[in-house]
């Protein structure tokens, strides 16, 4: 190897350093937007249908992004998402905050708030299940329901 | 007699409906007085674009968060698997 090569990997090495930050930040981006829109859906969506599959989104995104490159804001607004009257819209609400684990340890108050009126839906599925589990995964050993 | 219908989605080239990372089950029997009789029958529709009347948080039906009717969709069976059927007595 001559010494003329070293100052060519080095370049190399720096130019291949820029464009994985630059593809980090795309995905950042592209995160950002997703979440941003699928966010506007719940929250302006026409029907219970449509607000529900946008909350679903939510869960998705969350469910491929590394919890860490999740902004602090991001997170306060699926915490406002808890607020919906929508059953359906909190149960995948909490499943993207669980998503999020230990990173989503803001929203334990609320969620631990949802759970007992949770506990008193009856149907195939609710929200009550998705809740223990989000507390769960955030790193809380969740109540268990009253008999 | 109360009846409806529910509906789960599964992803291309998945073996689980879409609640599987957000709740440890999807689905549960729920039915009233105890020795009240449930019947349920299920099948796997490839394809299917689930009608607009299955809504999600559907107070005529005990279906949850899950999409619902109580309205017979006559959906087709062409392309379904045949019914898988089960009873629960309520304990």
């Amino acid at each position: 190897m001559s010494i003329n090569s070293v100052p060519k990997i080095f370049f190399v090495a720096l130019l291949a350093s820029s464009f994985f930050r630059f593809a980090f930040a795309g995905d950042d981006l592209m995160f950002k937007t997703k979440f941003n829109s699928a966010v506007a859906g719940v929250r302006n969506g026409g029907t219970a249908t449509i607000r529900t599959e946008a909350a679903q989104h939510l869960a998705e995104l969350t469910g491929k992004v590394d919890p860490k490159s999740v902004d602090d804001a991001a997170i306060r607004e699926l915490i406002c998402l808890l607020d919906s009257n929508e059953d359906s819209v909190r149960m995948w609400v909490a499943g993207s905050l669980g998503n999020l684990g230990p990173r989503a340890k803001g929203a334990v108050p609320k969620l631990l708030e949802l759970l007992p009126g949770a506990d008193r839906l009856r149907g195939s599925l609710t929200s009550a299940p998705a809740i223990r589990l989000a507390l769960t995964k955030i790193g809380v050993n969740p109540p268990a329901p009253k008999p | 007699m109360i009846q409806y219908w529910e509906a789960w989605k599964v992803n291309s080239g998945s073996a689980f409906t879409t609640y599987k990372n957000i709740a440890p089950y999807d689905d549960q029997f729920i039915g009233g007085p105890k020795g009240n009789k449930v019947s349920a029958s299920a099948r796997f529709y490839e394809g299917l674009a689930l009608p607009s009347s299955f809504i999600p948080n559907n107070r005529a039906t005990w279906a949850g968060v899950l999409p619902a009717t109580n309205v017979n969709p006559r959906l087709p069976t062409l392309d379904a698997t045949p019914p898988v059927n089960r009873t629960w007595i309520v304990p």
